[in-house]
């Protein structure tokens, strides 16, 4: 239990606090007290000038926006090549159908200067759900389709045993292995996720944390600077944002 | 394991958050991004803000609130009220809404959650039904313009779902503001219904929402009332349902499970401390 905690669930003994002056009136006397004061999660979480959202058209680009505004990052939504080939960090966020998300990408001139950065400047990025889904090698939704290939899983379907409903939509707890992008992040914490397609848990080193949905699918994954996360770290309350701080303090020690 | 959420309801009317009794009478409770604020600290899962007024009127729920009230939301964001096209369901999440809440349109063209489905995502489309008992006390749909949905609440979720909706929505207008308990008698049994169903009006008690989330059916429960008026509410409920067996997630940094709640959910004062011997 923190001190924040200890505070709020105590029975707070007023004698030490609270005194009655020569009038009867009730007083303060602040010098035997400290006031509790609950650090933010982001406290400090190291600053970094510039993080590009990429917008594709197909993503909360300004949830994310604002929630790594929250944690300290000067965080802005941008399509623009000359900025993603120039952003010292990338976020690429997702909400939608793969297919459209690559069409997408293609149609804004978005993926060579998107490959450019991340393969050959090896810009720290950060997918995140259908972001997360188009970083692996192919996914079968609504038809075979290739990804940009920065990892080998392959999205699917889910078909979660026990006919639990799809799409997995809510709090589900992952099981991590020790990484900087989750570090702080206390064993069982939840994360908001939301999806139909999910990529199947194969015990690859990448694979940072799995969730099980009737099944394990791959939650969190890592290759050098190329970050995926299936759920979304903007809408995981402290968990989330921690992990986003996480990813600011590895952009920021890797400059 | 996936929990079960606790939403936050949320009814605006004239850009407030209000308190709602039956639908029909409205008492102010504050601003929306401050009640954000607040219900996102203590630990909600979802928050969902419907603006009551919007549906009688055509216009659109209050843009600027919806974007001040994002800025401060770290969990998913639902909003409604008056969304009748793509094109205002598109503002809504270039506000920063999640998820848009959509009613009278998706009951007189089901049609309409399928195409929000294709250009947004299934997963940000939640059609809201209500319901109310007729006098046998039957639980059917409240029928709005042009409802082609049938009256049957598991038939119209079935519809629902087939035609792309995301998650549903189920309010009861009679047990609105009651505090008497939650009242789907129908979910009672009810097979999973293959996407998550949320349910809303009349929870006074902590028990009520336990009850419900029991339910095989019942991925999430809406609260309104009960969160507005105390102060960690979310947290005093959470706290409750973990104790009563309910797999809800309690993340936030304290969790008053030492604390004795009375029946409105507030704490009560720490039991004495046996005498040192």
């Amino acid at each position: 239990m923190t001190p924040a905690a200890g505070h709020l669930a105590r029975r707070v003994d007023r004698s030490q606090w609270f005194g009655t002056s020569a009038l009867g009136q009730i007083e303060l006397l602040p010098s035997t007290w400290t006031p509790i004061s609950i650090p933010p999660v982001d406290a400090g979480a190291p600053r970094i000038s510039d993080c590009v959202i990429v917008d594709y058209e197909l993503g909360n680009t300004l949830s994310v926006m604002h929630a790594l505004r929250r944690v300290g990052v000067a965080a802005r939504v941008s399509r623009d090549p000359a900025d993603i080939l120039r952003a010292p960090a990338l976020v690429l966020p997702g909400v939608g159908a793969f297919a459209k998300a690559m069409a997408n990408l293609d149609r804004l001139d978005l993926t060579v200067p998107l490959r450019c950065a991340v393969e050959e400047r090896r810009t720290p990025i950060l997918g995140i759900c259908l972001g997360m889904q188009i970083m692996g090698k192919s996914s079968t939704e609504y038809g075979y389709h290739e990804g940009l290939g920065w990892f080998d899983y392959e999205i699917r379907r889910m078909e979660p045993a026990g006919g639990l409903p799809v799409p997995h939509v809510g709090w589900n707890s992952v099981a991590k292995t020790p990484e900087a992008i989750v570090e702080g992040i206390p064993e069982g914490a939840s994360f908001y996720f939301d999806h139909g397609y999910a990529a199947p848990a194969r015990r690859r080193a990448y694979e940072i944390a799995t969730c099980d949905y009737g099944g394990s699918f791959v939650a969190l994954a890592r290759r050098e600077h190329i970050f995926a996360a299936q759920f979304h770290p903007e809408k995981s309350q402290d968990a989330g944002q921690k992990l986003l701080a996480n990813f600011a303090g590895i952009v920021a020690s890797s400059l | 394991m996936l929990r079960k959420r606790i939403v936050a309801l949320l009814p605006l009317r004239g850009g407030l958050v209000v308190q709602s009794f039956g639908f029909a009478r409205h008492l102010p409770v504050g601003r929306l991004d401050i009640a954000v604020d607040f219900l996102d600290e203590w630990g909600v899962d979802e928050i969902v803000a419907v603006d009551i007024d919007a549906g009688n009127s055509g216009q659109i729920a209050d843009l600027r609130a919806v974007e001040r009230a994002a800025r401060k939301c770290r969990v998913p964001f639902a909003v409604g009220g008056g969304v009748s096209t793509v094109e205002g369901a598109r503002r809504l999440l270039a506000s920063g809404a999640d998820k848009v809440v959509v009613r009278t349109a998706v009951a007189a063209n089901p049609a309409f959650a399928g195409e929000l489905g294709e250009h947004f995502g299934d997963q940000c489309v939640v059609a809201a039904v209500d319901l109310a008992p007729d006098e046998a006390g039957v639980h059917r749909l409240v029928p709005t313009p042009g409802s082609i949905l049938p009256p049957d609440p598991l038939a119209a979720i079935a519809a629902l779902k087939r035609s792309g909706a995301g998650e549903v929505l189920l309010q009861n207008r009679k047990a609105d503001g009651s505090r008497a308990g939650l009242e789907f008698p129908f979910l009672d049994g009810a097979p999973d219904p293959g996407l998550p169903v949320i349910v809303a009006s009349g929870a006074g008690r902590p028990e009520h929402v336990a009850a419900m989330l029991r339910l095989r059916a019942v991925a999430a429960v809406a609260i309104g009332n009960l969160l507005s008026h105390t102060e960690h509410s979310v947290t005093h409920v959470k706290s409750f349902l973990r104790r009563a067996g309910c797999d809800v997630r309690l993340d936030t940094n304290f969790d008053y499970a030492a604390v004795d709640a009375d029946a409105a959910g507030r704490p009560l004062p720490a039991r004495p401390k046996a005498p040192a011997r």
